[in-house]
């Protein structure tokens, strides 16, 4: 975005267009919100994923936030393998068959991280993914315990 | 029979003792109304601060459910704590259970314990803590209630935390069941805790003093200087009534609000709006002091002192009288044009007086005078010629009620057989002439003097002020006039500058 005014125009002229490019800028990340499905995935809300850990034994549920987020409390049970560092050999070292269930999620539907997860792991063709779209956001509003 | 005391006052007196009277009741209004509304702004007050008392209340339960989880984190990290659950060792546990009580939580007077448990996944009895409230049986948890509906729940509900409040021997006690061993939960732990120690922070969050009252009526708790300002007029009770679990039982939370600012606004406000209608009172009463005694006090009572003087029997100085008759008139001229009124001045003439009172003597003259007086009297009392300052003029409430007027006073003797009269309430000729001729009508009949028969013939001079006349010796003038008309016309009466009738 070009946020540059010839040094002619007036001082508050600049000062208005560079709020109006920062708030355009803090808009476009706050108004992120990830898509309601993403191919090759299976959504599921808190209640599916309780339901899924204890009717599916090899469930593996992936937190895909970063560690300073996962202090704040994490869903039990939940291993951490930030976005950043999701990649098909990761993956391949928690999820030993490509058939196997994995659960990602992240801190919610304004959070990447899950999102940007399933993609990479569709990719390196699992098979059975199941993405919590909803994150910790709607586990911690059905009042579902968080370990720390 | 009538022994009461009558008080008279004097219109000027009545008239500021009324307006003190209002004011007076207006200044009670100020004041009840101040009260009033001051508490109505309590009320509102109170309502604001139970509002905001609940809204403490419910933060404090939410940190103190907070904390509680994190107290459940604390024991399931416990070393082997989820396998000594699956192993039943009831030893072990009761041991690690009341390590917390020995713990962070504990000893950083986070959480008041009062008692833990642990249940399996179908939430029957394993272990509680030996430390803590004394529940006598150790299998009998405390608020059972909350482990019944907690087992009632199906599929992924059994993993939700379950809190609330809940009555135990009195107290209000925190109850959080807390899931143990991930999403597949191998059994519970209760914890319970005193909530009225973690109410207490209420103190510090509304910054006034609290006192909680169990509903067994025993204190829980209260304020350091709860028992020094109770009771104080600036500090507002305010209660608050916290509902447990089962609803049956509760805590009532009493709390005192310095109110000190805002009665001191309120009582400054009120004084300040009470010395200004004392003062509007004050100023209200020495203007109309001020006005009646310019505009009809004056004249008035300058009318009483000449109407004492002028006689209608007797043997007066006819020049004295004449002044005399003037003066009213001026003074009563006075009167009337502050109130923008006509009347008559009228100038009667007995034609054969004279004659009379040489014939018979003077005193025989006087008794007819006297007779004369009399039927003018009897004539003129339902109309108001002779009434100026009796009990049925409209000037005479302006005297002081005990002010003694003789009907006689507005007819005045001026010469020999001439008479002077003021008619206050005959404002138009019509009326001039019809009181005129019923004075005719009664004097220009027989008299008895002396065992001797006489008759008089009168008539009747008007002028009618202010078309007439401006001034008093003006409208005697004009009246003479009209009445030497009459005489020369030969008729009864005559008004001035009007067609002989």
């Amino acid at each position: 975005m070009k946020c540059v005014v010839s040094q002619q125009k007036q001082f508050t002229a600049t000062g208005l267009v560079m709020f109006l490019c920062l708030a355009s800028t803090a808009a476009t990340s706050a108004s992120y919100t990830s898509p309601e499905t993403i191919e090759g995935t299976r959504r599921i809300e808190a209640e599916g994923l309780i339901q899924l850990a204890n009717s599916n034994k090899s469930l593996t549920i992936i937190d895909s936030r970063i560690s300073s987020d996962r202090k704040l409390g994490y869903i039990p049970g939940s291993i951490s393998l930030p976005d950043t560092d999701t990649s098909c050999e990761s993956l391949a070292r928690l999820i030993p068959q490509k058939s196997d269930s994995v659960a990602f999620y992240c801190n919610g539907p304004n959070c990447r991280r899950s999102d940007n997860a399933v993609v990479i792991a569709v990719d390196c063709g699992y098979t059975s993914i199941y993405w919590f779209r909803g994150g910790i956001e709607a586990w911690q509003a059905n009042n579902y315990p968080l370990t720390k | 029979m009538n022994a009461r005391r009558r008080i008279k006052l004097g219109l000027s007196d009545k008239i500021s003792l009324t307006v003190i009277a209002v004011g007076v009741l207006g200044l009670i209004l100020v004041y009840y109304t101040s009260i009033y509304y001051r508490d109505i702004a309590y009320e509102h007050y109170q309502r604001t601060i139970q509002i905001l008392a609940a809204i403490e209340i419910e933060e404090l339960v939410n940190d103190l459910k907070s904390d509680t989880t994190d107290l459940a984190q604390a024991i399931e990290q416990q070393p082997g704590f989820l396998q000594h659950i699956a192993d039943k060792n009831r030893q072990t546990l009761a041991q690690q259970l009341d390590n917390q009580f020995h713990q962070y939580f504990v000893t950083a007077n986070i959480i008041d314990l009062s008692k833990l448990y642990v249940v399996d996944a179908d939430f029957e009895f394993i272990a509680a803590s030996n430390e803590g409230i004394n529940t006598g049986t150790s299998t009998q948890l405390i608020c059972p209630a909350f482990s019944h509906n907690a087992n009632l729940r199906t599929g992924a509900d059994r993993l939700q935390l379950v809190s609330g409040t809940c009555d135990h021997d009195g107290r209000p006690q925190f109850v959080l069941i807390s899931p143990l061993g991930g999403l597949k939960p191998v059994g519970y732990v209760q914890i319970v805790a005193d909530l009225t120690s973690s109410l207490q922070h209420l103190e510090l969050a509304l910054g006034m003093p609290v006192q909680f009252q169990l509903h067994n009526g025993e204190i829980s708790y209260q304020s350091n200087d709860w028992a020094g300002l109770l009771g104080d007029k600036n500090h507002l009770p305010i209660e608050y009534n916290l509902a447990t679990y089962n609803n049956e039982n509760s805590v009532n939370i009493y709390l005192l609000a310095d109110m000190s600012q805002f009665n001191q606004r309120v009582m400054s406000h009120r004084n300040w709006v009470m010395a200004l209608a004392t003062m509007v009172v004050a100023a209200t009463v020495i203007l109309i002091l001020y006005i009646l005694q310019s505009s009809t006090i004056t004249p008035l009572s300058r009318i009483h002192k000449i109407l004492d003087r002028l006689t209608l029997y007797g043997v007066t100085q006819d020049k004295e009288t004449r002044v005399l008759f003037a003066q009213l008139l001026e003074n009563i001229i006075t009167l009337q044009k502050n109130r923008k009124q006509r009347f008559a001045a009228m100038i009667l003439d007995l034609d054969n007086f004279e004659a009379v009172n040489q014939q018979l003597g003077h005193d025989a003259g006087t008794e007819l005078l006297q007779h004369v007086g009399d039927r003018l009297s009897a004539t003129l009392r339902g109309t108001d010629i002779v009434s100026w300052t009796g009990t049925d003029s409209p000037g005479h409430k302006l005297l002081p009620a005990d002010t003694k007027t003789e009907y006689r006073a507005t007819l005045a003797r001026l010469g020999g057989d001439e008479f002077g009269m003021l008619l206050p309430t005959v404002e138009t000729e019509q009326q001039a002439i019809s009181v005129a001729s019923r004075i005719i009508g009664s004097l220009n009949s027989n008299y008895t003097v002396n065992n001797q028969q006489v008759t008089l013939r009168c008539r009747i001079g008007v002028s009618i002020y202010p078309d007439h006349g401006q001034a008093a010796e003006e409208l005697i003038r004009n009246a003479d006039k009209a009445m030497f008309e009459a005489r020369q016309s030969a008729v009864k009466y005559c008004i001035y500058n009007a067609k002989q009738l």
